[in-house]
């Protein structure tokens, strides 16, 4: 399902305009990504949560060149879903 | 920071964000989370703008152990949910560590090598320390960073003071006829340093210099070469000796501080006193030196060693003219001379050259050196400093007159003097070195520590280095 899907159903569900519900989303995603910025941890409830965490540095090879390189280390966003999300998928 | 945001608190914030009411936030959390839910248990993909992807992936069985009883087990397949942030979000996430870039490592950078062979160094130091030649070596080591270190700020600073020295000549020119200083602007500067130092000590400079040049400038000029190693320092320091148009360029000075207020030269002043400060600290040292009890006893001969010094960067700056480098690249020109210097210094040593030796005092001084040039690698850069402090050549010339014609050892193997010189090619090492003139890569250490003044990291030694090969005696 790809955004305009996912925003054109949201808003029958909710009875919203699709204009209303784009504006929604965004609002709620600019408050997720403001959160994660400060390295809040963000959980929602049967759902799951999303954290910052720090990947630290590590030499990788590429199999291909056998090239080492050093990467960096870096924040990345974390998903781990709920018990009950993973639940639904068995 | 690290706060847990639950979903009544972000229901609070989406609706001081989106301004409705607490009701319908809660339910469009609840619709949006519930509806992201169904979609990926439908099409098993949901992007969203704005977040990212959450996707549905499925993990093949495995096999595995039990952590608590080893024994083998099979994980099944299951469906795994995942999340991709959008570029945006992610490259916002990472904001703080976005300047890091991924480097690619080249072959011969290895952790794991480089502090086991850093161990084996050690090692090989401590050896060394129970045999003789170490302890010159390590005595001169930091003198020669010091001397690095004091000759590189000055010539520095000539160029930017020549800068400098523009904006002022500007100021003066109006009124004051302009200060002749011939491509040494430093020493306006230097003035001020000076003036701590006694008078006289000055006139007896310029009145000496007139009398002892004639003599010495010729007879000097072959010999120069070989002691060329010590001028870049002794450079400077004649600078702040040589007698200058003090008054003139004092005033130079007064006129730059009362046409500032006129003048919008805040930012040059700011630049001289900064200047200013940095050789008052190397005046200081230069100080240190001349009240160093004994040298001021000595200090007649100095100042002819000295003199002879600058008889001999004259006669560099003709050899150097051959060189067809500009005066102006005082940087590079002294390099090439140093190399130069090391080359004959050499061939002196090679030939036994103490009779080479030409003037009076300058031949006490070079002379003991020439003596302890058995190991001359390890003695040469320290030689400016014995020149200028004769009883620690004295010294020295006792510590090692029992062992001067004695060929060296390193890790027990005698040297006797160097084989050749070879410019390190791209591709070279230390161990390729060995291979190629002993036959065997374990001798690099003998190497390493014979260059051990060039040398500062064995493991990364510089394109372009000259290293010289030890002479092994079997």
């Amino acid at each position: 399902m790809n955004n305009k899907e996912f925003v054109t159903e949201l808003s029958i569900r909710l009875g919203y305009s699709v204009e209303d519900t784009t504006q929604l989303i965004s609002s709620m995603c600019s408050i997720v990504a403001e959160e994660l910025e400060e390295g809040n941890f963000l959980s929602v409830q049967n759902f799951g949560s999303f954290e910052v965490k720090k990947k630290s540095e590590k030499i990788l090879i590429n199999p291909s060149t056998q090239q080492r390189m050093l990467v960096p280390p870096k924040l990345a966003i974390c998903f781990k879903p709920s018990t009950q999300l993973k639940d639904k998928f068995k | 920071m690290n706060e847990k945001i639950t979903t009544q608190r972000l229901v609070e914030l989406l609706v001081e964000k989106a301004g409705i009411g607490r009701n319908n936030a809660e339910s469009f959390l609840k619709t949006m989370f519930g509806l992201i839910e169904e979609a990926l248990q439908e099409d098993k993909y949901v992007k969203i703008k704005g977040i990212g992807t959450f996707k549905i992936i499925e993990v093949e069985s495995r096999e595995s152990v039990d952590v608590n009883t080893n024994e083998r087990i099979l994980i099944e397949g299951h469906p795994k949910i995942t999340f991709v942030p959008e570029p945006a979000l992610r490259d916002l996430i990472n904001k703080p560590f976005a300047h890091f870039e991924t480097v690619i490592l080249n072959d011969n950078v290895s952790f794991n090598e480089e502090t086991f062979e850093r161990d084996d160094e050690d090692e090989t130091d401590e050896a060394i320390d129970d045999t003789e030649p170490a302890d010159d070596t390590a005595d001169e080591a930091p003198e020669t960073v010091a001397e690095n270190t004091a000759e590189e700020p000055p010539v520095a600073e000539d160029n930017n003071a020549t800068s400098d020295e523009a904006v002022e000549e500007k100021a003066v020119e109006k009124e004051v006829p302009p200060v002749i200083v011939p491509e040494q602007p430093v020493e306006e500067v230097k003035e001020e340093v000076q003036q701590q130092q006694p008078q006289d000590k000055k006139e007896e400079i310029s009145e000496e210099q007139p009398k002892e040049e004639p003599l010495k400038e010729e007879s000097h000029s072959e010999k120069e070469n070989i002691k060329v190693s010590p001028t870049p320092i002794k450079v400077v320091k004649e600078e702040t000796m040589t007698p200058q148009s003090i008054a003139p360029s004092e005033v130079s000075q007064d006129e730059v501080q009362q046409s500032n207020p006129e003048t919008v030269n805040s930012y040059s002043l700011h630049f001289a006193i900064t200047l200013t400060l940095l050789l008052l600290a190397l005046g200081g040292g230069t100080i240190i030196y001349f009240c160093y009890p004994q040298l001021l006893s000595k200090k007649q001969s100095q100042l002819v060693v000295g003199d002879s010094i600058l008889n001999k960067k004259e006669a560099l700056k003709t050899n150097v003219q051959k060189h067809t480098l500009s005066l102006q690249d005082s940087i590079t020109l002294l390099r090439n001379l140093l190399a130069d210097a090391e080359r004959r210094e050499q061939l002196a040593s090679g030939s036994d050259s103490a009779s080479q030796v030409s003037t009076p005092k300058k031949e006490i001084v070079e002379d003991e050196n020439t003596a302890s040039k058995t190991k001359e690698v390890a003695t040469k850069k320290a030689e400016p400093k014995k020149a200028k402090k004769p009883e620690k050549v004295e010294k020295d010339k006792d510590d090692k007159s029992t062992e001067k014609k004695k060929t060296r050892t390193i890790n027990g193997h005698k040297i006797s003097g160097t084989l050749q010189v070879v410019t390190l090619q791209p591709g070279q090492t230390l161990i390729s070195l060995s291979r190629q003139f002993y036959g065997t890569k374990d001798l690099w250490i003998v190497i390493a520590e014979y260059n051990k003044p060039k040398i500062k990291d064995a493991d990364h030694v510089p394109i372009g280095t000259k290293i010289k090969v030890p002479k092994i005696e079997k």
